[in-house]
């Protein structure tokens, strides 16, 4: 060896040891996503058509900003408002269907008067001539061929966008530029809620996207991509109600009636890579049809289309005692041979087709983390029971608002699609869910970091209550590693987060998951920790179970006083942290896991109505429900 | 006499006339449509496409056009008094809902404008300084147990007063547990370590003493925590020029909305309620 490779022989050695020695700040190489930041990417302000002319015509987009961080605001109906513990985020997702154009039109806005529609529209607003609704719904569902033009938007979204950066405190308050892409053929759920990681400056080279544009997500995802590739910005959807989509959020065929494929797939996931699982209009997670054998798979349901239209497809299953009400949901069910619907309309069956397509083509299309949000038209994200501002103003605090419907009861009934179902008025008031809120782990509260966590999908729903949960999935997990102060450290270097998919298995027989589950410091105690876990069949089918991972002693009690609207916290548990192992587990299958989090039974939003304002109850309303929370999965696909 | 007399029997007359005049009103009104220039200029301006190349001032009209905007006034308006006459109006809840609504948006518009003064601005700040305040904040590291060990609450309160390292390596260190959330807080609003603690437990934290020693236990919704708190900054009264902006904005609007209430009741008090 000549004395040069001698020399440089040392200094390799001396480079290698240096390198590979355990660092001594435990600090270092760390840098997990430890924050876990509240929020709701989902809410209507007077910007909002159908918010504006259905009663919100005062409340801004900067009154949600001030609501949402923590400021008292006054609602419509003049409540004194103010949230118990601020958000940490907030998108107010206004529709681009006539994006701040009803209040421009009312306000007279010389520009938007001179437009052929303005003009048209001011008309119907001084004659009273309810073909501004019915002009207004047509354009929402995209069967308008008259709208706007690109030019008159400009200013509108020049004026929402720059509002939005105002309250956008990095560190502290996130504020995000969107809006909600609003499209329902035939009635039909297909709404998409766009948020942008960028600032206005960005986000002004384009003009929200909106159903009368396209209403073919794929053209949506198209628009996204060009915002993308032109401007270098970024921007993604989130899917939302899926519950009353008619089973065309998960289809099995793309907008062209063509089998889905890989491409399809590749540019969903890219492009929306969240659903919101939960919010005011009910809840996506499961529906008994699709898991009878979950117990609690009947969670704020709710049956047909958002539209109430093509009754058709639905049956009654009663005409007497709780259902002599045509607005009760519970007392509809899709007909025997419009029953496949359920399966595309809720996050569970769409994750089991997401792996069944896997196992034929090779690409998984449904691979979606989840959130909640509100979809509230009230510019306030108040989801608590006993906080709960309702969706519309009809359904604000108030005597009365349980009966109330949505829009007003007594609209004409049109027997058009239905046979014996009238439609007409949308929904009572009461079927509404105080529901739901984001969780996100971050690393820091700004946009590009919470971004960043919705792509990965390190995210989950909750129904309202500030439930936190972890989820790690790996190989090498042990039941000793719960034990373990630096579980969120052991989470990442052993496995990965939720929304992820499983490391390699190598030869390992099972895979295993640690879970933390914390109550909302302000609420009730957790009742019960599940994974849901679905999978493959050989056959190309696909089967579902829920595991109890941990339950409390107590599990099953119910500690709610119906008449004074309260519970104890006397059973149920503060936190839960888990060690599980599948035993189910066939290495030749794909599968996917989730976390379910059931709190203790709580009053629901209508028993606190009734304690408050006096209000009597019909007993078909539910007085007591389990609040919950739903993580991102985790999948598995065979190597 | 005469002249008198026919003075008295005009001004009778007169009356006879006018009352005559009242008591069918309404009649004259529903069976009686009133065309003039002036209100065909205005309907045609509103049922035409001001922005047409097309399109031909009401003046510049020829007769015959004239005439079929004439009729097109005069079939509008019979079908909506006859429509008013079936009382369609009052089973149209988007008619009625509109009408609430304009009816709501004339009080406004004629809501008498407000006399702003800086002194005015200046008492409303002072009722209302409770919006205008930046929260306490607090900063402090703190060591997280779960209630799990019945002994737990005895060792924490001995570590605690004795601040003994031994003590703590030998009872307390392998009983750590994971907080669901943080281990430390900088600069933290109350609201926010509210939203982590719960209520009580965030009271029970801004209220221990700053030091270099670790204080409690202090019991939260998980479990015990032993903390060591750095800094405390009080709640912060903003100044009224640093938020005068605010303060205008929200003057203007609680004002509106307090005249239109006034204006409300006003009207409503004029109406007779029957429960039925």
């Amino acid at each position: 060896m000549s004395k040069k490779s001698f020399l440089f022989s040392i200094i390799l050695i001396f480079i290698t040891s240096f390198v590979s020695a355990k660092e001594y700040s435990p600090g270092v190489d760390k840098n997990y996503p430890k924050k876990l930041l509240w929020g709701d990417t989902h809410l209507h302000s007077n910007e909002s058509a159908d918010a504006y002319t259905i009663g919100n015509s005062n409340l801004t987009p900067s009154d949600a900003f001030r609501f949402a961080r923590g400021e008292e605001v006054i609602s419509e109906n003049g409540v004194r408002a103010k949230l118990r513990v601020p958000l940490d985020f907030l998108l107010v997702s206004d529709h681009a269907t006539f994006l701040g154009m009803f209040k421009r039109i009312e306000e007279r806005d010389p520009k938007i008067l001179k437009t052929p529609l303005g003009k048209r529209w001011r008309k119907y607003m001084d004659e009273d001539d309810p073909a501004l609704f019915t002009e207004f719904v047509d354009g929402l569902n995209g069967n308008l061929d008259e709208t706007f033009s690109k030019e008159d938007y400009e200013p509108i979204w020049k004026e929402i966008t720059e509002n939005v950066d105002k309250f956008n405190q990095p560190g502290v308050f996130t504020a995000f530029i969107g809006y909600e892409w609003t499209p329902a053929p035939t009635g039909d759920n297909l709404h998409r809620v766009v948020v942008f990681k960028d600032d206005a400056k960005l986000a002004q080279k384009i003009i929200p996207f909106s159903a009368i544009d396209s209403n073919k997500p794929e053209d949506l995802w198209n628009f996204l991509k060009d915002y993308n590739s032109s401007t270098g910005g970024e921007a993604i959807s989130i899917s939302h109600n899926s519950n009353i989509s008619g089973g065309r959020m998960f289809p099995l065929e793309n907008s062209y009636g063509e089998p889905i494929d890989s491409a399809y797939a590749n540019m969903r996931n890219r492009w929306e890579p969240l659903v919101e699982a939960t919010q005011v209009k009910g809840d996506s997670e499961t529906h008994p049809a699709i898991s009878p054998d979950d117990p609690f798979a009947d969670y704020e349901t709710w049956e047909g289309n958002i539209g109430r239209s093509q009754t058709k497809r639905l049956i009654r299953i009663s005409t007497t005692g709780d259902c002599k009400d045509p607005l009760n949901y519970k007392c509809y069910k899709y007909k025997e041979k419009e029953k496949y619907r359920y399966k595309g309309s809720y996050v569970r069956s769409g994750l089991r087709r997401g792996l069944e397509i896997e196992k034929k083509i090779g690409s998984n299309p449904f691979k979606f983390g989840v959130i909640g949000s509100t979809d509230n038209h009230t510019a306030l994200a108040a989801s608590e029971e006993d906080n709960f501002f309702g969706k519309f103003l009809d359904s604000e605090p108030g005597p009365g608002r349980v009966e109330s419907c949505m829009g007003g009861c007594g609209r004409p009934v049109t027997q058009a699609d239905g046979e014996d179902i009238p439609s007409g008025d949308l929904w009572r008031n009461w079927q509404i869910s105080a529901s739901g809120y984001a969780g996100v782990w971050a690393r820091e509260n700004t946009r590009e970091e919470i971004f960043d966590a919705f792509k990965r999908k390190e995210t989950f729903a909750t129904t309202g209550p500030r439930i936190a949960v972890r989820f790690f999935g790996g190989w090498e997990f042990s039941q000793d590693d719960v034990f373990d102060p630096n579980f969120v450290d052991l989470g990442y270097s052993k496995g990965v987060p939720m929304g992820s998919d499983l490391p390699l298995r190598g030869n390992k027989k099972s895979p295993t998951f640690l879970i933390m589950a914390a109550k909302d410091p302000n609420g009730a105690n957790l009742e019960r920790v599940q994974i849901v876990k679905g999978w493959t069949n050989k056959d190309g089918s696909s089967s579902e179970k829920v595991y109890d991972v941990d339950l409390s002693s107590d599990a099953g009690s119910n500690t709610v006083d119906i008449e004074a609207a309260t519970y104890k916290n006397s059973i149920g548990e503060a936190q839960f942290i888990s060690f599980w192992k599948d035993p189910d587990f066939n290495s030749k299958e794909q599968a996917f896991y989730y976390i379910r989090v059931i709190e203790i039974p709580t009053p629901r939003w209508t028993t606190y109505d009734s304690a408050v304002f006096g209000n009597k109850l019909p007993k078909f309303i539910p007085a007591s429900h389990q609040e919950r929370a739903y993580t991102s999965p985790i999948w598995y696909s065979p190597e | 006499m005469t002249k008198r007399f026919y003075t008295i029997l005009g001004v009778f007359l007169g009356i006879l006339i006018v009352l005559f005049g009242l008591l069918n009103k309404k009649d004259l009104d529903v069976n009686t449509i009133v065309i003039n220039d002036n209100i065909l200029n205005n309907f045609y301006l509103a049922n035409r496409n001001l922005e047409d190349p097309a399109f031909i001032q009401y003046n510049d009209l020829s007769d015959i056009q004239i005439a079929l905007v004439r009729d097109d006034y005069i079939k509008r308006e019979v079908l909506k008094r006859e429509a008013l006459n079936w009382g369609l109006d009052k089973v149209d809840p988007i008619i009625s809902s509109r009408l609430a609504q304009l009816g709501e948006q004339f009080l406004v518009n004629n809501l008498p404008n407000e006399e702003l003064s800086e002194v005015s601005l200046n008492s409303f700040y002072n009722e209302n300084k409770h919006f205008y305040i930046d929260d306490a904040k607090v900063t402090f590291s703190h060591i997280f147990f779960r209630n799990s060990d019945e002994k737990i609450i005895n060792d924490l309160t001995s570590y605690v007063r004795t601040q003994n390292e031994e003590f703590f390596n030998n009872n307390l260190l392998n009983k750590i547990s994971v907080f669901p959330y943080q281990k430390n807080y900088a600069q933290r609003s109350e609201s926010f370590i509210r939203g982590h603690f719960g209520e009580k437990t965030t009271k029970e934290i801004f209220a221990l003493e700053i030091s270099s020693k670790w204080q409690g236990p202090v019991q939260s919704p998980y479990g015990f925590h032993i903390i060591k708190l750095t800094s405390v900054t009080e709640a912060k009264q903003k100044s009224f020029d640093e938020v005068s902006d605010l303060v205008l904005k929200r003057f203007i609007s609680e004002r509106r909305k307090a005249n239109l209430k006034l204006e409300l009741e006003k009207k409503i008090s004029s109406y007779q309620i029957i429960d039925d």
